[in-house]
């Protein structure tokens, strides 16, 4: 009996200290992600700028920039931890318009569901060169490898 | 018709041999079904740790889940998922139990650890637990998974083969494998970190092996000496939390003082086991 309220005491003060971080966390996380938009707007103040300046220095320069993706859906494929993952990237007016899981047979269902976050990251980041999730990296690997894969039939 | 004989003669064995292959049933569906549900739980400790040391607020993920579901589960029944449904546990089991028949068969007796080095080894699962969390909290989660046996068990039963960069990893895996056929579950008892949390849970009353310690005759100790982790029943003490409810003391007791349920139970009948077999299966295809 009284191991049985040690041990109770115990995962109480646990769940206790969990919860007391939790309320310092996640205040400081908003301050975090707050100051990380301020400096993206800056930074895409900066590079609007930028760009208004090349494209007075040298329209034609500005054309090429465009993403040459050519219009259409498109599957590629990767390795991810137990096989191959498939996934199918559509492209509407020469941007990454959304990524979708075609197949992945071979993942375990609670790892792939953390990767799978990847899939809309690709879309905002409107490439496929990014992070793997961590805690789930084989099938994050596969997703990318994937995306990049597609993107690579896209634009020829 | 000797064996007939002998068979009607032991229905105390024959029901301990039965329950013991029931078990081993309920392992090959769970590694079959959810061979990393132990490893998915461990991960979701690790996020854990690694957003406290990051500084990040704790996230939910599906790795959590299932952390949070093993625990509950844990602190109602004890430690079923272990004796029943972890996959490395089983896979040991199945070793030890090969490694058994083997030793019978060729008369050859393997050497094992005495019941003192037993007790002592058993708290190195908490060194482990505690290393390992404090890794991660540092920010070195991605080398611990990449370091884990668990990492390249889960690989080999998910049919991944690609092993190329896990040499040493591998080497420590076969380590591990190789010493279950000497002594039973003793990566369980000496360092598996899930398990660690595990034998610190409170257990809430209802499904506890207990002991009639009082109607017991002297120097018997056939509960202990069956027992998989070497526990004596009934002492309150941090070592209770070894218990992974495989029901072998309940069987062999030949007076029949071992209990659970309030009574209820002998702690070795069938269809409790595969009741609660069924729900922690239900939940993790579920989830």
């Amino acid at each position: 009996m009284r191991q049985f309220i040690l041990r109770a005491v115990n995962l109480a003060l646990v769940l206790a200290i969990g919860m007391c971080y939790q309320q310092y966390a996640l205040p400081r996380a908003e301050e975090v992600e707050a100051y990380n938009q301020q400096a993206a707007q800056a930074e895409a103040l900066a590079e609007e700028y930028a760009a208004m300046e090349a494209a007075a220095l040298n329209q034609a320069e500005e054309a090429e920039a465009a993403s040459g993706y050519q219009d259409g859906a498109y599957t590629g494929t990767g390795t991810g931890f137990g096989g191959e993952i498939t996934v199918s990237v559509t492209i509407e007016s020469g941007a990454i318009a959304g990524v979708e899981l075609v197949s992945a047979a071979g993942e375990d269902p609670a790892y792939l569901a953390q990767a799978e976050t990847l899939l809309d990251s690709i879309v905002s980041a409107q490439s496929a060169d990014l992070d793997t999730v961590s805690g789930a990296t084989f099938s994050s690997t596969g997703i990318l490898e994937a995306a990049r894969n597609a993107l690579e039939e896209a634009s020829q | 018709m000797t064996k007939q004989k002998k068979k009607r003669a032991n229905p105390a064995l024959a029901r301990r041999q039965r329950q013991g292959w029931v078990r081993v049933g309920v392992q090959i569906v769970f590694f079959l079904a959810a061979p990393s549900v132990y490893a998915s739980a461990f991960s979701g400790l690790k996020a854990i740790f690694t957003a406290f040391g990051a500084g990040e607020p704790l996230a939910w993920s599906a790795f959590t889940t299932y952390l949070v579901l093993l625990t509950a589960f844990t602190v109602l029944f004890g430690r079923y998922f272990c004796g029943w449904a972890c996959a490395f546990g089983a896979v040991g089991d199945w070793i030890c139990r090969f490694s058994q028949w083997a030793q019978k068969k060729t008369k050859v007796k393997l050497p094992k650890l005495p019941e003192k080095a037993v007790l002592v080894l058993q708290w190195m699962k908490y060194v482990t637990l505690a290393v390992v969390l404090a890794l991660c909290f540092q920010g070195f989660s991605g080398a611990v998974s990449r370091n884990s046996p668990w990492t390249v068990f889960s690989m080999v039963i998910s049919g991944n083969l690609r092993l190329a960069a896990y040499g040493v990893v591998i080497v420590f895996l076969l380590t591990i494998l190789v010493g279950m056929a000497f002594q039973e579950r003793y990566f369980c008892q000496f360092f598996c970190p899930m398990g660690a949390v595990f034998s610190l849970l409170p257990v809430l009353p209802f499904f506890n092996l207990k002991r009639n310690a009082a109607a017991c005759p002297a120097r018997c100790g056939a509960c202990r000496k069956n027992c998989p982790v070497s526990l004596q029943l009934d002492r309150d003490s941090l070592r209770q939390g070894e218990c992974i409810r495989c029901g072998r003391c309940s069987g062999i007791c030949p007076r029949g003082n071992i209990s659970t349920a309030f009574g209820l139970l002998k702690g070795d009948e069938i269809w409790p086991d595969l009741l609660r077999g069924g729900v922690l299966l239900a939940l993790m295809l579920v989830l």
